[in-house]
């Protein structure tokens, strides 16, 4: 019975192994926390990029700008297809012998949308004058604001409802930026992470045809690559890898980590 | 690497250990670089705290039963506060903190929502085949016991009596001072005395060579 400080381990159970999870656990395990950290990253795309990170900030900035590149398109096309299937559903409220009318219900236009106007709430009631609103080409058009009120309009050629509205979008996309050129690459590479426990010669493969390259990416690939093969015990191919590393990238991100994992092989410059 | 080179450079290795700097400081070096949003560090840091917290959460648990998901949630929350690490204690240290932490509020939600879930441990006895259904039956009935202690009772006593460790280690780990460690240890082991006059399985269980080693 072992004492310590005045306690007694009366009740000790033998410190037996603890029963290992699986590698397919550890891959569920290591998966999930990325791309919680992934994901928790997305929300801050307006903060600036920290100054000291190394690999991540140009692919998490680019994740950002992505992220809320979509979600306003997303937006601008439900509000688009919102309001085409308003025009479609919506017969236009034109009375028998006065073809030149046309009613149209003033916040649906989509203007009106676009500017993001609140749409009033119309009571049924009397009519009322509603000021003339511009039409597409330039040309008054008057709308009704009460059913069976029409106002009298200027003859307007039929609106290309949809074509308008996909140039509308296509306007919009052109506000997001085209896709950086790396950002294959950092897919590239996130697949060779996350290969890493389950297939580690397809990773090792990946991270060294990634290396072939001379940016960021690269160097951190090769640094991967090189970390990797001391992890699956291949120690010369490990230092062979870290000499590459060291001489390409002397001062790339990962340079500072380069003499701990020479230390874990015992081989140094 | 040529032989020679080789040569120098295991003498080169040599000397560095000599006045190397300690693991430990490249540890704050990759936390550092890992807050910052370094991938490549974090994950070096994932493998190098997954086995420590993970037998963490085992001891106190008694199974790996929830603990993908705990290993997870202890994970996340080290890379989030890793910002407000100094270094003033090991990296290890400050991992088996938190996974303390996410241990204790596991347990106390479990509690809460009065889980009568027992986790089954493997028992680490080899012997007999009767030998050790004896044992995988007190080592269940050891964590049903304890489930049915306070959190920081449970797990002051698996830290201290199950995994081993010193005072001053559960002391660390939990975040209090020696003396209310002690005291959560004594506490633990008064309601586990009490549960095993009631159960003779376990009685006997605990007062097995392997079990008061």
């Amino acid at each position: 019975m072992t004492e310590q400080a005045g306690l007694p381990r009366a009740i000790g159970l033998r410190r037996g192994p603890v029963e290992p999870l699986s590698p397919q656990a550890w891959q569920r395990v290591e998966l999930a926390v990325f791309s919680r950290l992934d994901a928790a990253a997305v929300p801050w795309s307006l903060a600036p990029a920290p100054l000291h990170s190394h690999a991540a900030p140009s692919r998490d900035r680019s994740l950002r700008v992505h992220w809320a590149a979509s979600v306003g398109l997303a937006l601008a096309s439900a509000a688009a297809a919102a309001s085409v299937l308003h025009l479609l559903r919506t017969p236009p409220a034109i009375e028998a012998g006065a073809p030149a009318e046309l009613a149209v219900p003033a916040a649906r236009t989509p203007d009106a949308i676009e500017r993001r106007a609140p749409q009033p709430t119309l009571a049924p009631g009397p009519a009322h004058a509603t000021p003339p609103a511009p039409s597409h080409d330039g040309a008054p058009l008057r709308v009704q604001t009460a059913p069976g009120a029409p106002v009298p309009a200027a003859p307007v050629a039929p609106v290309p409802a949809a074509p308008l509205l996909l140039a509308r979008s296509t306007a919009r996309r052109d506000v997001s930026p085209p896709p950086a050129p790396g950002n294959d690459r950092e897919r590239l590479f996130e697949r060779a992470a996350s290969l890493e426990s389950a297939d580690a010669p397809l990773a090792l493969a990946l991270y060294l045809s990634l290396a072939s390259g001379d940016d960021a990416w690269a160097a951190n690939a090769l640094y991967a690559a090189a970390r990797l093969e001391i992890d699956r015990g291949r120690r010369e191919a490990g230092a062979e890898h870290l000499e590459h590393y060291t001489a390409r990238f002397p001062r790339g991100e990962n340079a500072v980590d380069v003499p701990a994992l020479r230390q874990r092989i015992g081989a140094d410059p | 690497m040529a032989p020679k080179l080789r040569l120098i450079a295991t003498a080169a290795v040599a000397e560095a250990r000599a006045d190397e700097p300690t693991t430990e400081t490249a540890m704050v070096e990759l936390a550092r670089r890992a807050s910052a949003g370094d991938r490549a560090a974090q994950r070096i840091l994932f493998r190098d705290l997954k086995r420590p917290m993970h037998a963490t959460l085992y001891r106190v648990l008694g199974s790996n039963r929830q603990v993908e998901d705990l290993l997870q949630e202890a994970f996340i929350e080290l890379f989030r506060s890793l910002p407000s690490y100094r270094g003033e204690a090991k990296l290890t240290t400050w991992a088996d903190r938190i996974t303390t932490r996410v241990a204790y509020r596991h347990l106390r939600r479990q509690r809460l929502m009065l889980a009568t879930d027992v986790p089954a441990p493997t028992p680490s006895v080899v012997g007999t085949p009767e030998h050790d259904l004896h044992a995988k039956e007190g080592v269940r009935r050891l964590y049903a016991a304890l489930a049915a202690l306070k959190p920081h009772y449970r797990i002051a006593f698996a830290l201290f009596s199950i995994d081993g460790r010193s005072l001053k280690e559960v002391a660390e780990a939990t975040g209090v001072s020696l003396i209310a460690a002690k005291s959560r240890i004594w506490r633990a082991r008064r309601l586990l005395e009490a549960a095993a006059r009631a159960d003779v399985v376990l009685a006997a269980y605990l007062s097995t060579p392997e079990a008061s080693q």
